[in-house]
């Protein structure tokens, strides 16, 4: 499964300076999952600019469907990165709506590209293996472009995202 | 008592008695009983009430209904007859929809766009399609969306 994501992503070429790709993997819900996230940083203000991922659940029943959780997964991961946060005040989280908790828009969707491998001798899940790998991958990224470790959720609150 | 209000909605005159302060989405949902427009914020901020407006994309929860001047097309009335618009056929090629919510503000948005920009590119998608979707179809909307430009330029 790395071996895969690493060939699709191009993982070890070199990249313009500015751009970074960091790679994380997981298995969740039964699910080997494995992604790389590319970014490009420009002005300080990072650009999610592709994502590659393979995924190992065994035998897979509808491999369109699965893909569609897995981009799905990896958006919502993203999401959380990109400054989902809840704060309390005076007894009360702060958040009540998309105003004030956003989730990734149209402008900020990354190209995805998933592939299955189906060599698990068990059938794993669909819906949230993409997610936990895609902010490591991230935040690996952004160390790769940047040298900068962020190390809490969301990584908005140290560097910005467009 | 209310005024009475008169509206066009997907073709169709006719007039209800509302509070001209109700948002559209309500009267359009609870009065007229028109149930394609979601409601997901209540403060335009994530589209799943998306209407046509004389062709452009509203935010219905946030139009208060005595204001509305002209004609307003909901998913309800894009359709000709059992032949579905271009693009709820490529929505549905594509499968874009998962848990399906927001979808039918996106597609609104998405006719909106294709009647003002038959040819968008993928910056222009993304300047248009502001609306939110939290199971992020993102890619799949914007591939629908070419397919339609597609289909109607064809």
């Amino acid at each position: 499964m790395l071996k895969r994501v690493a060939e699709m992503s191009g993982w070890g070429t070199p990249l313009p300076a500015g751009k970074g790709r960091g790679i994380a993997h997981v298995l969740s819900f039964g699910t080997w999952t494995a992604q790389v996230v590319q970014v490009d940083v420009t002005d300080n203000t990072v650009t999610i600019e592709e994502v590659w991922a393979a995924a190992d659940p065994g035998i897979v029943l509808d491999p369109s469907m699965f893909k569609d959780q897995i981009m799905s997964g990896i958006n919502f991961g993203l999401s959380q990165a990109l400054g989902q946060e809840i704060t309390w005040a005076d007894g009360q989280v702060e958040q009540a709506n998309f105003d004030t908790y956003d989730a990734m828009r149209m402008y900020q969707a990354p190209k995805i590209t998933i592939e299955l491998l189906e060599n698990s001798p068990r059938m794993g899940g669909a819906g949230e293996p993409g997610t936990p790998p895609s902010t490591p991958a991230l935040a690996n990224a952004i160390f790769a472009a940047t040298g900068k470790r962020i190390r809490q959720m969301p990584l908005s609150n140290e560097i910005d995202f467009i | 008592m209310y005024p009475k209000i008169p509206l066009t909605v997907n073709g169709q005159k006719q007039e209800i008695e509302a509070d001209p302060e109700m948002p559209l989405l309500w009267a359009l949902r609870d009065i007229m009983d028109i149930k394609g427009p979601k409601f997901g914020c209540g403060v335009a901020a994530c589209g799943a009430c998306t209407v046509l407006i004389d062709g452009e994309a509203v935010r219905s929860c946030s139009q208060p209904v005595g204001e509305v001047e002209g004609e307003i097309t909901t998913i309800e009335g894009i359709s000709q007859g059992d032949e579905l618009h271009a693009v709820q056929q490529a929505w549905m090629k594509h499968s874009v929809p998962q848990c399906g919510y927001c979808q039918s503000g996106q597609i609104m948005a998405a006719v909106a766009l294709l009647e003002e920009n038959p040819d968008p590119s993928d910056e222009d998608i993304s300047d248009a399609m502001t609306n939110l979707c939290r199971c992020g179809t993102y890619p799949k909307i914007k591939a629908a969306i070419k397919d339609a430009a597609q289909t109607l330029g064809a």
